[in-house]
Formats: structure tokens, sequence, C-alpha cells
């Protein structure tokens, strides 16, 4: 079982790689959301609920994934 | 104590992050997560996005909260209490921060949303919040 400073370690590693990667996710992924694991795209869909029954499916630990929403060019936020 | 961040794409630009570990013993809660800092926020948020796979049920948390978003949009949170946030320091040191409250929001619009650790978080915690964008360079200090 991986301690919380591995756990992190590998939130920072997935979250590089889906920042440096993002271009070329969002060619394929836009307006859906993605499942990063590893520093990979693991799972994709348009649907939350059915991204989360399909890895509950899977058996995959929900708790050991980062889950993104591929926003388009022309989405932006003021927050 | 210095805490680093993240400077990432989201929604149209730039924005600080900070990568933890969540947890909240009543209800189970724990896992991965990315905080976007928004000293525009007073309270902190997580979207559906991330709170959907802690199954909770949220008559149990509490009275939602109703937020106005600048587009006049309206959107619904309920509050989760006595969180903890495991996070590292710049010297990969681990740290565990409280927040007393922060809200999970509800609806489709929300899944789409990043999670935000606002101005709550900085005043709870007694942090600094130093952003230099031009530089991509991010952090939170503890004011002793």
């Amino acid at each position: 079982m991986l301690n919380d400073l591995e756990i992190i370690k590998e939130i920072e590693e997935d979250s590089a790689w889906f920042e440096e990667h993002i271009n070329e996710i969002k060619k394929e992924n836009l307006n859906k959301f993605v499942v990063i694991k590893d520093k990979a795209i693991i799972l994709v869909n348009e649907n939350l609920d059915t991204l989360l029954k399909i890895l509950k499916e899977i058996k995959e630990d929900t708790d050991k994934i980062l889950i993104e929403f591929i926003h388009g060019e022309d989405y932006n936020f003021i927050l | 104590m210095k805490i680093p961040l993240a400077i990432q794409n989201c929604a149209g630009g730039i924005k600080p992050f900070l990568f933890g570990v969540i947890r909240q013993t009543q209800f189970r809660v724990f896992g991965r997560i990315r905080l976007f800092i928004d000293t525009g926020s007073p309270w902190s948020t997580i979207s559906e996005r991330d709170s959907k796979r802690w199954r909770l049920s949220y008559e149990r948390l509490g009275t939602p909260k109703i937020f106005q978003g600048i587009s006049g949009g309206s959107i619904s949170g309920s509050p989760l209490q006595n969180i903890t946030l495991s996070v590292k320091d710049v010297e990969n040191n681990l740290v565990t921060l409280s927040l007393s409250k922060i809200y999970l929001l509800k609806g489709k619009v929300s899944e789409t949303l990043p999670n935000i650790l606002g101005e709550d978080f900085l005043t709870e915690n007694r942090f600094r919040f130093c952003y230099t964008p031009c530089e991509k360079v991010a952090y939170l200090e503890k004011v002793e």
C-alpha cells in the first residue's frame, strides 16, 4: 500500500504527463471525461456516470486515478 | 514552510494547482485530488467529477449553499466538514493541512469545473499565496 507521499508523487507525475500531452489528448477527446493512470489515458467517456460505472465493472480503484474533463479552446472560465 | 504549486492549463488559461490526498473520516472520504488555488473565491469547493467517486449521501451533509456565478447561473453545494489534506512541502516532507468545511458541488455543470481551494483555506491554514504567472512559479508560504 502506498503512503501519502508516494500517492502525491503519482498524482504529480500523472498530472504533468496530462499537461504535457494535452494538445494531442484534446484532438480526440474534446468535451469528454478522461481517466488518467500511470501516465496514460485508460478510459474515455462523454458521460461521467457511465464512466464511473465502467470503472466499477473493471474493478478499477477510483482512489488511484485522476478524472479530467477536456474543454474546448473556446471554453473559458472566469473564476 | 513552503508548499510548491504546479502551474497547469485549465479551462482557458494557466492556473496554480495543489496536489494532495484528501480524507474525511465520518464519510470515509479518501482519494487523490487536484485543486486550483482561487483567491477570488471565499469558499473551497469540489467538483462532482471527484465527489461522485465517494458515493456520499448529500442529504446527510447538511443544508446546501447556493453559489451564484458571474454569468448569473447558480449551483448548489453541500458542506463536507472536518477535512484533512496531505500535501508535500518544498523539502519533500509530508504536511497535513485541515479545512473546516468544503462544499461538494452538485449538477452536470459542476462535473466539468476544477476543484477550488478558496480564501477560507488560506485563512484557516495561515498561508500567503505567491504567484508569478510570467515565470510560471507559485507556492504557498506559512505566515508565522
